[in-house]
């Protein structure tokens, strides 16, 4: 069974069709893109399946349970974790709590425990500390975790975003336009990284890009839509050689 | 002059917070065998209430237009310069010299106990200065008590505007079913009345009932809490803000219309409650409990919030979206924020109405709600020891200002926009008093020994 497995997702903003027809199957372990030009859909393709909308037709499935009418927050605990293409860091408070938080669906115990600090609510936080400043010392940010967020410089916004979100622990991650932003140099270091986490966490990872040299480094297997229609699918090299990719994504001169 | 204040300041800071208490104790002992006869002798004619602030300001003439008001000018002076002698007489000199002399032992004594023991000897201490000093002058017990009162109120508003980001203006709706509640049932159970004729249970229980009644107040108020709750899934911000006004005047209307509970004519009886349990023990105990109200609500509040679960309260304020797709259930996070929220108030309502003995549906309007926003916004929006700060200042003030009459309404929000407009983030901006004054400094908590493995938690 595929890790996910999207069928006939369609999405209706009003009158407007932004997402038409989309399916995947999404084995475990696989590194896959999708690109597609601005506002070509991309984006509310990963609000649909994280849950922040509602499909207007079609079914999502992770491990075979269906993701459709479930709140975010429920879908984020089954294990997606995703980052945003802007950054939406929690930013006046510390990168230690940023990534505490997001073991919000861990928690255990009650409100009451956390009033009266029990041994259960002592353990747990201990404990959530703890994965967080291993989370951290892993991504060499661990000098880090008392600042307040809003204070880091960009490229490391970025990895406590990657941080945050594995520290939901997520078996597939969704990365949207992790490369935003970045120069080169940047960029390759941030390829490395996806790579080392994929192999590190042992996860499947879907990256949505539109500058075309990070997807087509790395990624397996590409999708590429256009005005919320699939348009092509396939390996990197099948991908660069498409004439409809060219004409819609790349235009008309190509790569 | 810069080497003067900062010896000033060493000299200070060597003495820890158990030490300055005791002090204060101290100086109202002295008041009490010194303070009238001191009085009289520098010409404040008695001990003053209140520092001396409320009687200086009486002698400004209010009605004699501007002119008398100048001309009363200098005989407020004359009075503050004989005030000012007796507080550094009467406070100052007794709480230092004895703060001084004690600051060794106090710091050798609570380095043997546990942290948890400490604080309340600090607490034990500190309510015993106030019921001493709040003994000389009744007027004195009843500010401290609105003190308290306020405290719970800002703090549990805080949590709300401050630490959720929300914009609730309706706090004082919650307030009156605190107050509604508990009052119908202390007067029930514990006095005859008018309306519910002779008392159900004997004097004794009202000592025992009394804390579990404003508990009851409150949890009524926490379920009228939920009237915000769940129109905040749908909508946030300004909307929301309306909301809460809208549930404040549904509240107060309902009360206005039940004809049993007195209508818009008011409650009352409460006074005959404290009678009872003043007959059974004579002790101050709407005092006693306002005291023990605020710790918990202080105790209960800060640890909600440094807890990862309360912390999500947090991420909703920087990011709702966000902690919702990062595992935050939000939806049960905001109505445990706003139960919490307004449970407190309305057990702040409960202590109200029984400090005041009387309580009317127009006492708890939107002005009684924004007077929480203000205390809120005055201490710093995100910091309770800025609520405790704030609270305490707002209410002294309004106090001490009562001699300005109408004049005293325009200072104070001239105060407010003042502070709006040149220290937006209040007096503590968003940080607690103890990221300014460490706890092992206060002598709260002992110096840590050697920090083994991780940091100590930032909480």
């Amino acid at each position: 069974m595929p890790l996910l497995q999207i069928n006939h997702l369609t999405h209706f903003f009003g009158g407007l069709r932004a997402v038409y027809d989309f399916n995947l199957n999404l084995e475990k372990g696989e590194l896959i893109g999708l690109i597609g030009p601005n506002g070509a859909g991309k984006t509310t393709i990963f609000n649909l399946v994280t849950g922040a909308y509602r499909p207007s037709q079609g079914d999502i499935r992770l491990n075979g349970d269906s993701l459709v009418g479930l709140r975010p927050h429920q879908i984020t605990a089954k294990g997606i974790g995703r980052t945003f293409q802007t950054i939406r860091l929690w930013n006046n408070l510390s990168v230690l709590d940023n990534i505490r938080i997001a073991q919000f669906a861990q928690i255990r115990y009650g409100v009451v425990d956390s009033i009266l600090h029990t041994r259960r609510y002592r353990d747990e936080e201990k404990e959530i500390k703890k994965r967080s400043l291993e989370l951290l010392e892993v991504f060499e940010l661990r000098h880090l975790a008392d600042e307040i967020v809003a204070n880091l410089p960009y490229g490391q916004q970025r990895e406590v975003e990657i941080v945050r979100a594995l520290a939901t622990k997520p078996r597939l991650l969704l990365l949207d336009e992790p490369a935003a932003g970045m120069n080169p140099g940047e960029i390759d270091t941030l390829l490395k990284l996806i790579q080392w986490i994929r192999k590190e966490f042992d996860l499947t990872i879907w990256i949505i890009e539109h500058q075309m040299r990070v997807i087509m480094g790395i990624c397996e297997r590409i999708k590429v839509i256009d005005f919320g229609e699939t348009i092509a699918e396939g390996t990197p090299a099948e991908i660069q050689s498409n004439p409809r990719v060219l004409k819609a994504y790349l235009g008309e001169e190509g790569i | 002059m810069a080497q003067l204040l900062r010896r000033i300041k060493e000299f200070l800071g060597r003495i820890p917070l158990l030490a300055y208490l005791l002090g204060f104790l101290a100086a109202t002992g002295v008041e009490i065998v010194a303070g009238q006869a001191f009085g009289l002798l520098i010409g404040l004619g008695g001990v003053p209430a209140f520092f001396g602030v409320t009687a200086a300001l009486s002698r400004l003439n209010m009605d004699g237009g501007l002119g008398g008001l100048l001309l009363s000018i200098p005989s407020m002076l004359l009075y503050i310069v004989p005030a000012l002698v007796y507080d550094v007489v009467i406070y100052g000199l007794p709480t230092l010299l004895v703060g001084r002399v004690l600051a060794k032992p106090v710091r050798w004594f609570t380095s043997t106990l546990p942290e948890w023991l400490t604080g309340l000897v600090h607490m034990v201490t500190l309510f015993l200065s106030m019921w001493v000093w709040g003994g000389l002058v009744g007027y004195r017990l009843l500010v401290v008590m609105y003190i308290g009162v306020n405290i719970i109120m800002a703090s549990s508003l805080n949590l709300i505007n401050g630490y959720m980001g929300e914009f609730s203006c309706g706090h004082a709706g919650f307030m009156a079913v605190g107050a509604y509640v508990s009052s119908l049932l202390t007067v029930w159970l514990f006095t005859q009345d008018d309306v519910f004729g002779a008392p159900v249970l004997g004097a004794g229980w009202s000592i025992i009932l009394f804390p579990l009644i404003l508990i009851v107040g409150g949890i009524a108020a926490g379920i009228a809490g939920l009237l915000v709750a769940f129109p905040s899934f749908k909508t946030r911000g300004d909307y929301l803000a309306i909301v809460t006004i809208s549930v404040n005047f549904i509240i107060k209307s309902a009360i206005e219309n039940i004809e049993k509970i007195g209508g818009p004519r008011g409650f009352m009886g409460m006074k005959g409650v404290l009678r009872t349990m003043t007959s059974v023990i004579n002790v101050p105990w709407l005092l006693i409990w306002t005291f023990i109200g605020v710790l918990i609500t202080l105790v209960v509040i800060h640890n909600f919030v440094s807890s990862t679960k309360g912390k999500g309260v947090v991420a909703i304020r920087e990011d709702e979206i966000a902690a919702e797709l990062m595992s935050v259930n939000t939806r049960h996070t905001k109505v445990l924020a706003f139960t919490i929220s307004s449970f407190f108030a309305g057990v702040a309502g409960g202590l109200f109405a029984h400090v005041l003995g009387y309580i009317n549906p127009s006492t708890f309007t939107i002005f009684k709600s924004t007077e929480a926003l203000v205390m809120v916004y005055l201490g710093g929006m995100g910091s309770l020891t800025g609520s405790v700060l704030s609270a305490g200042i707002f209410t002294v003030a309004m106090e001490a200002l009562r001699p300005l009459e109408v004049w005293k309404k325009v200072l104070v929000w001239l105060m407010l926009i003042l502070l709006m407009m040149y220290r937006r983030e209040g007096i503590m901006g968003g940080k607690e008093l103890t990221d300014f004054i460490s706890l092992e400094r206060l002598g709260l908590r002992r110096p840590a020994k050697e920090v083994k493995g991780y940091a100590p938690a930032a909480d």
